[in-house]
């Protein structure tokens, strides 16, 4: 009875102290929330008279005061360009905060403190810290790696392409993110994408293909229709769909072959990408939509309602994918 | 005898936004009206009339375009010139823009000069 009572009045205790140590925690968040709050009402006219040019920052801030500011000025930083961005970026430079965020991106122990570093470097387009973001790709921790990629398309690094491309072929980043971040760099990308079109790794040259379909143009469609023999499936998809993005008319015949490739989703997407064209394929799309299967045949059926609906039409009683595309094709 | 200065409203619901354009419009002489959504935009610029109106594209409820169109459509507003702010720029969002009645749209991240240049040059048109 002594035992079971000791018991209750130990656990009545330690609830006590959990909701003690509850309550304190709460309050202290709170007083953070609001001293947060405060200083960046305080500091909020200094930041936009120093944005403009009008007046410098002080020197002399407490230390919580600078983490602050930091954040609100890389926000800042992150809505402006031209005189306003430069501003920000040299104060950064200037008052070792940049340094400061390389240091932790590199060295802090904490994963949330690496990628808020990693976040913050490209807000401030700290092009001083390229290296150890392309470093930071490879961090152990994906939240580092998605924060550093965003940097390097906010900082439109050339150098990092191929290291992305990379990253993508090994499934560290979010294709959807580094895609974003590669267009960031523009058209001065695509010589270190034309080279990694050579690598032994049939992902990264996946990743290439696909990346030189959205930044080239029709210059770059011989170098793509070579990809259509490559060994990996993956890479003829990804080469069947650029050269429909990238609109070349002698990339046809290329693609026409490739209806006959033995992966469905490279005959797939070499269809949709000759109705894209608007290539004189009619025929041998015809033949795919009504002999071939399921995603190709639905594909070819497409393509061929966008070439000549009358053609597809006429066919229509052979496939249901046919009939399906020329009431779609008439409804558009 | 000085100048009535120019009235501009601004819409916008990104704070941040808000800050950096209302500090510049004003340091730059105008007289500015915020409001922080597409509803409150319209209800200012029916009320006080302003010379021009610089809104966001990117907004909940009552987006930029959706708010061009409105205001085009009344009376009281359809004269009012509009500046679409936008991170969105393909060429068919900012035919959208110019089709909703936009007058001119300026792209975000923005330079803060290039705003000012270009709310002059839209009331020197008028």
């Amino acid at each position: 009875m002594e035992l079971f009572a000791g018991v209750v009045l130990a656990l009545g205790v330690l609830d006590t102290l959990l909701l003690l140590g509850l309550a304190v925690r709460r309050i202290r968040l709170a007083r953070d929330a609001r001293r947060h709050d405060e200083a960046l009402a305080r500091l909020r006219p200094l930041m936009l008279a120093f944005i403009e040019g009008e007046a410098a920052l002080p020197e002399d801030l407490p230390v919580a005061d600078r983490g602050v500011l930091a954040d609100a000025l890389g926000a800042y930083g992150r809505l402006v360009t031209g005189p306003a961005r430069t501003r920000i970026t040299r104060y950064f430079e200037e008052h070792g905060i940049v340094d400061e965020e390389i240091d932790a991106l590199a060295h802090a122990r904490h994963s949330w403190r690496r990628a808020a570093a990693a976040f913050r470097l490209g807000d401030m387009r700290a092009q001083a810290a390229e290296y150890w973001l392309i470093a930071a790709l490879d961090d152990p921790t994906r939240e580092v790696r998605s924060a550093a990629l965003r940097s390097l398309g906010r900082l439109q690094s050339v150098g990092a392409v191929a290291p992305i491309v990379a990253a993508v072929a090994a499934g560290r980043v979010p294709v959807a993110l580094a895609r974003w971040a590669v267009l960031q760099a523009g058209t001065p990308a695509l010589p270190e994408l034309r080279r990694v079109l050579d690598a032994p790794d049939p992902a990264r040259r996946a990743g290439a293909v696909m990346l030189i379909g959205l930044l080239g143009d029709a210059s770059d469609a011989g170098l793509v229709e070579a990809r259509l023999r490559d060994t990996g499936a993956q890479v003829r998809v990804e080469a069947a769909r650029a050269l429909g993005r990238l609109g070349a008319d002698r990339s046809a015949a290329r693609l026409v072959v490739a209806l006959d490739d033995r992966v469905p989703a490279v005959r797939a997407v070499a269809a949709a990408s000759l109705g894209r064209l608007r290539a004189d394929a009619v025929e041998p799309l015809l033949r795919l939509a009504v002999e071939d299967r399921f995603e190709v045949a639905r594909a070819a059926a497409i393509a061929v309602a966008a070439l000549d609906i009358d053609a597809a039409a006429a066919h229509a009683g052979d496939s249901d994918h046919l009939r399906t595309a020329v009431a779609l094709a008439r409804l558009a | 005898m000085t100048e009535t200065p120019r009235r501009i409203l601004v819409v916008d619901d990104e704070p941040d936004v808000l800050d950096l354009v209302v500090y510049r419009l004003r340091r730059s002489g105008y007289e500015v009206i915020e409001a922080p959504n597409g509803e409150e935009g319209l209800a200012l610029a029916i009320s006080e009339q302003p010379d021009l109106i610089v809104a966001d594209v990117m907004m909940p409820r009552v987006d930029g375009y959706e708010l061009t169109r409105r205001l085009r459509d009344e009376d009281a507003t359809r004269g009012i010139p509009i500046i679409l702010l936008t991170a969105r720029t393909q060429e068919a969002d900012v035919s959208q823009g110019f089709e909703a009645g936009a007058d001119d749209y300026l792209k975000k991240p923005f330079n803060p000069d290039e705003l000012v240049a270009r709310i002059r040059a839209v009331l020197g048109r008028r």
